[in-house]
């Protein structure tokens, strides 16, 4: 019940079913609290607190089901969304192109107000890659996201990716509230947002949000 | 197998005997005991009972139910006769006795940076179109900030001792040391803010529930509830006049009350409903007032959170120490149940109107993939928990307690208690997988988002409660949005979610 001051971001976690996205959030989890802290539901809901320049940031990270048929349901997730990891498989061309249509997605419903990281996971198979370095990269670059590689097999590149997708949400909210004169409140119960969410998001979204995911 | 009322009905028999000799020999105060514990068995036999035979009741069951009441008329009786002490009876949760009796505070003081004063006990809200029943979780929530405060200090005592520990096992030697100061400083600070809080929480709950007082603060809430109620009702009259044949919008958690065994026959409610409107300019009518039904949901929820954020602001005006982020957390759960309990039943009664389409196709999902096992649900089969063979009653399906969790969100009234109960599901779901493996000493596999939704799918169709559809949708409009972004909001999602994939199975 504490409260704490800072910052809370709300990240969804997105990818197709076998590219270790679960993994991926144990693996961040683990490195940094003891086990026995964990609650049963952080393999899907994780709330994290890091400290960035000496700034209080607290990730609420969502994963989402990447199930095909669980896909059209998925705007529900993403609303007042302030950053997103996009996760492929290295060796799954599918899965790569499942992470481009969700960075349309949320591009259309969230602008460009949220951070995009895609992540290329399991580069300890490297031998077996099937998306290019090069090729992926430049994607990322075109939808202005960044582009990380990482293995959640050899605990590689983690950590540094959710740091950098921090830093760059802090500068985008400092950025937004610096244009509307917006604040965050501190406040308690992983919901020290109450406020925040306003600057974010207007009221007059809330018709919107049902009514935009349809249209695909 | 012999059933619990069968084996004990015979000890609980001659308790009673034994009870009713005492009583005759004018040993009241040895009978009062003797009738309690024969209550306290009794009932003791029928909960075991009720747990093994999921709720099949036989004579014998009524049987005892009415031997306990009986004892329970002659206690009150004996009541009467024996000698009455003034302090003794502070556990005692009659509806006549709330005013000015101290609870004792459950914690011992040392834990506390300072003694606590004795809470008074809050009665419950007797606002407008109060219904009786409440959670006993919300009630506890209100009767006690005081020991509730005492309860959290405890807690920061513990892991202050825990951390202290591990900071002398640490010893970073002159680091340490400063470091133990900081934690102390930190721990006196918090547990100072948290009596504070409840002191003020206390003060202003007591204004809040106290349904006589005149205090301005409880006459804006009844203005707010009122203004709300008189936006509503001629909605729900003038419905009424369109579709005479409403299912049973006022009784949200009448599937709760009939037996659980017996199967809830989820489309009969809504038959003879839609027999009304076969005609095409009907059709395009209705469709237009299910429009207007949903906008004005929305307006008169956007109005409702207007005024509850009012009353928030108004009470840290009038009691300045809940004007912080914790405080306001407080205030904002404390007001919420009183102001919605009366209105809910009416809330969801639009919610239902506006979503009664949906309803049915839940209703009819429900009804036709309830033999479905997790398999046939697409569960990864990691997660397919099996069915005990020959077993056929509610209680050995798997995910039975996420399933029961889910049904018990229907009895709650505040958008707040029903949102923990919401995450407790999505917590069943993750216990039910630990405990099959733990028993196995296996090893259980942790449940991403991928698995999460297909068995929240499942508990879903399980519950066989479309209004399950209402109630999102009017949780949605409720639940204030500091709560979306944590663990509550990613639950309601995941929930969500789950029943628009039920609804979607329908158009292949």
């Amino acid at each position: 019940m504490a409260s704490s001051g800072g910052h809370t971001f709300k990240v969804v976690l997105l990818g197709e079913g076998a590219v270790g996205k679960t993994s991926l959030l144990l693996r961040f989890v683990e490195n940094k609290f003891n086990d026995k802290h964990l609650t049963t539901l952080q393999a899907s809901f994780l709330n994290k607190k890091m400290n960035i320049g000496g700034k209080r940031v607290n990730l609420a990270i969502w994963d989402t089901a990447g199930q095909e048929r669980f896909h059209a349901l998925g705007p529900i997730y993403y609303r007042d969304s302030n950053g997103a990891v996009l996760v492929y498989d290295i060796t799954d061309e599918d899965s790569f192109l499942k992470v481009k249509n969700w960075v349309k997605e949320l591009r259309k419903m969230l602008g460009n107000e949220i951070s995009l990281c895609i992540v290329g996971n399991k580069v300890d198979l490297e031998n077996d890659r099937h998306i290019s370095v090069q090729d992926a990269e430049s994607y990322a670059a075109s939808v202005g996201a960044r582009h990380y590689h990482t293995s959640a097999k050899l605990n590689k590149g983690i950590e540094e990716m959710f740091l950098d997708l921090s830093k760059s949400m802090l500068e985008q909210s400092n950025t937004h509230s610096a244009a509307s004169g917006g604040s965050s409140a501190p406040g308690s119960r992983g919901g020290s947002t109450r406020r925040q969410v306003v600057t974010i998001v207007d009221d007059d979204d809330r018709p919107e949000r049902r009514g935009c995911c349809s249209s695909s | 197998m012999t059933r619990w009322v069968d084996r004990n009905i015979g000890t609980c028999v001659r308790s009673v005997m034994d009870a009713l000799d005492l009583d005759k020999n004018g040993r009241e105060k040895d009978a009062y005991e003797k009738y309690l514990q024969s209550i306290d068995f009794s009932a003791q036999t029928l909960l075991k009972d009720a747990a093994c035979s999921d709720f099949h009741i036989c004579a014998q069951t009524r049987k005892l139910v009415s031997m306990m009441k009986q004892c329970v008329d002659r206690v009150e009786t004996l009541l009467g006769a024996l000698p009455t002490s003034p302090s003794s009876s502070s556990s005692s949760s009659s509806s006549f006795d709330y005013e000015g009796l101290p609870s004792v505070p459950k914690t011992p003081p040392h834990h506390a940076s300072s003694p606590p004063p004795p809470s008074p006990r809050v009665p419950i809200s007797p606002l407008p179109h109060t219904r009786k029943r409440s959670s006993s979780r919300a009630q506890e929530k209100l009767s006690a900030p005081m020991s509730q405060a005492m309860r959290q200090n405890q807690q920061l005592m513990n892991a202050y001792r825990a951390r202290m520990q591990q900071c002398h096992a640490q010893q970073g030697k002159g680091s340490a040391a400063h470091r133990a100061t900081d934690l102390s400083l930190t721990l006196q600070r918090r547990m100072a803010e948290n009596v504070a809080l409840a002191k003020a929480r206390e003060k202003a709950a007591v204004f809040l529930l106290d349904g006589t007082s005149d205090h301005p603060l409880c006459d804006y809430i009844r203005q707010c509830q009122f203004s709300a109620y008189s936006t509503i009702n001629p909605l729900l009259h003038k419905c009424a006049q369109y579709y005479p044949n409403l299912p049973n919008l006022d009784l949200p958690e009448s599937p709760l009350t009939s037996s659980p065994h017996q199967d809830y026959n989820v489309s009969d409610d809504f038959d003879d409903l839609f027999e009304k409107e076969a005609d095409e300019m009907e059709e395009k009518v209705a469709l237009m007032e299910k429009e207007a039904l949903g906008r004005h949901f929305q307006n008169i929820a956007s109005r409702i959170r207007s005024h509850l954020d009012k009353i928030q602001i108004m009470f840290t005006v009038a009691y300045a120490e809940l004007d912080g982020a914790t405080g306001r957390d407080l205030c904002y759960a404390c007001v919420e149940e009183p102001f919605f309990r009366p209105l809910w039943p009416y809330l969801l009664a639009l919610s239902r109107l506006a979503n009664k389409e949906k309803e049915e196709v839940l209703g009819r999902m429900m009804q036709c993939k309830r033999t479905e096992a997790p398999a046939d649900m697409g569960i990864n089969p990691k997660f397919c928990l099996p069915t005990p063979a020959e077993s056929t009653s509610p209680a050995a399906l798997p995910y039975h307690a996420a399933i029961e969790e889910l049904r018990s969100l229907f009895s709650l009234v505040a958008p707040l208690s029903k949102l923990e109960c919401i995450v407790r599901i999505s917590r069943q779901i993750c216990h039910c997988v630990e405990a099959y493996y733990n028993e196995r000493a296996e090893k259980a596999p942790s449940i991403g988002a991928d698995d999460l939704l297909p068995i929240l799918a499942y508990v879903v169709i399980q519950s066989r409660l479309p209004q399950l559809v209402s109630e999102c949708h009017a949780l949605e409009e409720f639940v204030h949005e500091g709560y979306l972004m944590g663990e509550e909001g990613y639950c309601l999602t995941s929930l969500q979610t789950a029943v628009n994939y039920v609804l979607s199975i329908n158009n292949p």
